[in-house]
């Protein structure tokens, strides 16, 4: 597999996800200086995720903290704010920002159907160690967001 | 919040930016550590962590007594160059936190940063690989592929590509776990993972590094 996303592809996925906020909520995400991250990775109360293939290998995901949460439940005038629904909100999300992504990707990327995790069972997954991580803040609110590829297979040899 | 937090801005001493092995801090303190770079406010490191900046304001007295932090202070030229070197451009993003991030930026030549033991010739803003014997110098490296893919997100997704193509192996081997807590002067010692960072950086720009 090889990665062929550039830094504008890429960055689209960062668009995507602050632009989620500001049209859904009416409150625009801060994005802060991202970091490159190559340790074990750190979660947040929930994650919703997608798994990249065809011109890139990895994953894309968004890890909110309950309190963020639970105010843009209320913020879209749902009053029950229990796990279930803090979960299915992380995965909404994420496949929000997936339908827009396919939209502009195309056949070239597959963008699998999003993964709602908590904190957990997040920590189990396997997830490639070179990860691109972009603090956002919304409503006074931390989140990350996380771009993971894995490196670039060797390429074919031409004998 | 304590307003005074806002116009609190730490950097590492020189001990803070080579910690003796055997220093044991919590991992707070390393967090902190790690993250100061002269430009953030110790009440945004608290909002941006979700903790209340009392606490935090705690832990960075007792870095700053440790002699491992420093209140930072500019002249008017590092200032400026702090200023222009921090520019993440990112839609609806707040124009302040913007302006004074600097994670995979080029860092200000605060403070005892500047002249701390281990540092080459290659400067900030410096191109050059900062070559000494077999080692080299990343920041001007990451600061080379920023500038190639055009500065701002672009930049620093350039950066990550990069880095996607090192094995994770070398770069645990050096000890780089963040590119947030690699200080200006960080030198890297490993002739396999320098030949790898700069295959990495001609495959993913087009270009050679030096």
């Amino acid at each position: 597999m090889t990665n062929h996303l550039g830094e504008a592809e890429l960055k689209v996925f960062i668009d995507l996800s602050l632009g989620y906020f500001a049209t859904v909520t009416g409150t625009a995400a801060q994005a802060h200086s991202p970091r490159i991250e190559f340790s074990r990775p750190e979660f947040s109360d929930f994650t919703g995720m997608v798994t990249l293939s065809g011109i890139a290998d990895g994953c894309v995901y968004l890890t909110l903290g309950r309190r963020l949460l639970e105010d843009l439940l209320r913020r879209l005038g749902e009053p029950d704010l229990s796990t279930a629904n803090c979960l299915d909100l992380a995965g909404e999300i994420t496949n929000t920002i997936a339908s827009n992504a396919r939209g502009h990707f195309g056949h070239q990327l597959t963008i699998s159907v999003p993964s709602p995790y908590q904190r957990a069972a997040a920590e189990q997954l396997p997830l490639p160690p070179t990860r691109f991580v972009l603090p956002l803040k919304w409503n006074n609110h931390p989140a990350d967001l996380v771009i993971a590829l894995r490196p670039d297979a060797p390429a074919p040899s031409a004998a | 919040m304590n307003p005074s937090l806002e116009n609190e801005f730490l950097h590492r001493s020189a001990a803070g930016e080579k910690p003796e092995p055997q220093l044991r801090l919590s991992p707070l303190e390393w967090r902190l550590l790690g993250a100061v770079d002269g430009l953030t406010s110790l009440a945004e490191l608290a909002r941006r962590w979700d903790l209340g900046a009392e606490a935090l304001a705690l832990v960075a007295g007792k870095l700053k007594s440790a002699g491992l932090l420093a209140r930072s202070e500019f002249t008017l030229a590092e200032y400026q160059a702090a200023i222009q070197a921090a520019d993440v451009p990112a839609p609806a993003a707040e124009p302040a936190a913007r302006k004074y991030s600097a994670s995979l930026k080029r860092r200000a030549p605060v403070g005892a940063n500047a002249g701390s033991p281990g540092a080459t010739g290659a400067g900030p803003g410096s191109n050059g690989a900062g070559d000494r014997g077999s080692s080299f110098q990343l920041r001007p490296l990451i600061d080379f592929i920023i500038q190639q893919a055009g500065g701002g997100t672009k930049g620093q997704l350039a950066v990550y590509r990069v880095f996607c193509q090192v094995p994770h192996e070398l770069l645990l081997k050096s000890r780089i776990t963040s590119l947030n807590l690699v200080g200006d002067n960080f030198e890297i010692q490993d002739a396999a993972l320098k030949g790898r960072l700069l295959e990495a950086t001609r495959t993913v720009l087009g270009v050679d590094y030096r």
